[in-house]
């Protein structure tokens, strides 16, 4: 396989996984979104819960992708993921005219993961590089 | 386990530790109540004025704005107001006990250190209005808790200035 199309495969594989983290991480927030309505947390600030999930995105896509435009996708993905997980949960519950006015307005915060996702993959691509550095030459034994 | 942890490569490690660091993140705005205030009765003043009892054909209205004042450290998340009204004082000083209930709905946040002003008219079939009558405020928190924040008499006759 030439290097070109290893290069190419390798790429492929690092967006699948974006694509996989940004659907898990979408699902995962949105549910946590949903306990937030719970009477409970009421006074707690909703700017807590916004700072809290782009933290959230930002760690997981520095410690899952490996780059800016995988972690851009994971983002973006997982903006999508947790819109469509409130969209779903709010038809399910109260129909689909009420879920199409309210889900909007409760994802304002989704506007901000692309960027999370940037810094995140900014922040797995260094990390990266602590892994790729190279080795200066082969140990020698010198008790021999 | 902790071997185990030993063993893998540096970056992975600092993978690892990026995921658990993000979960506990996450959960951190849910341990948020147990750090946080609660109000108590004291902490939330109710007074009542303007109050005047409107007497029509169909029975009479009871008109009075209210006022809540948050002196707690925290926001109150009012869910509604309910009011008791259980003595009428007539003009003639004879009385009447009466368990009438309302119910207002506000669904707002008092900020701490703030108030809250709202109009509120109790609506009764009375032909003769009393001269005060003796009422509960409960407030209804968000959360599901009550507190009754006000029980004595309001005059209905006595004219207040704004």
């Amino acid at each position: 396989m030439s290097k070109k199309k290893r290069r190419r495969k390798a790429e492929r594989n690092a967006a699948e996984l974006a694509a996989i983290v940004g659907i898990v991480l979408g699902a995962a927030l949105g549910a946590l979104q949903l306990q937030e309505t719970v009477s409970r947390w009421s006074q707690v600030p909703e700017s807590l819960f916004v700072i809290a999930d782009l933290t959230a995105v930002l760690l997981i896509t520095a410690a899952l992708t490996q780059g800016v435009r995988t972690g851009l996708l994971s983002g973006v993905i997982a903006a999508i993921s947790q819109f469509l997980t409130l969209l779903g949960f709010f038809s399910y519950s109260f129909g689909i005219a009420l879920a199409i006015y309210v889900v909007p307005l409760e994802s304002l915060r989704l506007l901000t993961y692309p960027l999370a996702g940037v810094i995140g993959g900014y922040v797995g691509a260094r990390i990266a590089e602590t892994r790729s550095f190279k080795s200066p030459g082969p140990i020698r034994r010198t008790d021999l | 386990m902790w071997q185990a942890y030993a063993m893998v490569s540096r970056s992975s490690r600092i993978k690892i530790l990026l995921i658990v660091l993000a979960v506990l993140v996450l959960f951190i705005p849910f341990l948020y109540p147990l750090s946080t205030c609660r109000i108590e009765k004291q902490q939330l003043h109710m007074s009542v004025a303007f109050t005047r009892w409107i007497v029509g054909p169909e029975g009479g209205i009871l008109t009075m704005k209210i006022t809540i004042e948050n002196s707690a450290g925290c926001d109150a998340n009012v869910e509604s107001l309910q009011f008791t009204m259980y003595r009428l004082i007539y003009p003639d000083n004879t009385t009447e006990d009466v368990s009438l209930n309302d119910t207002q709905l506000i669904g707002t946040t008092i900020p701490a250190g703030g108030n809250f002003t709202t109009n509120f008219a109790f609506e009764q079939p009375f032909s003769v209005g009393p001269r005060s009558v003796l009422m509960k405020i409960t407030v209804i928190l968000q959360d599901g808790s009550s507190l009754e924040v006000f029980d004595g008499p309001i005059d209905t006759t006595v004219q207040q200035k704004p």
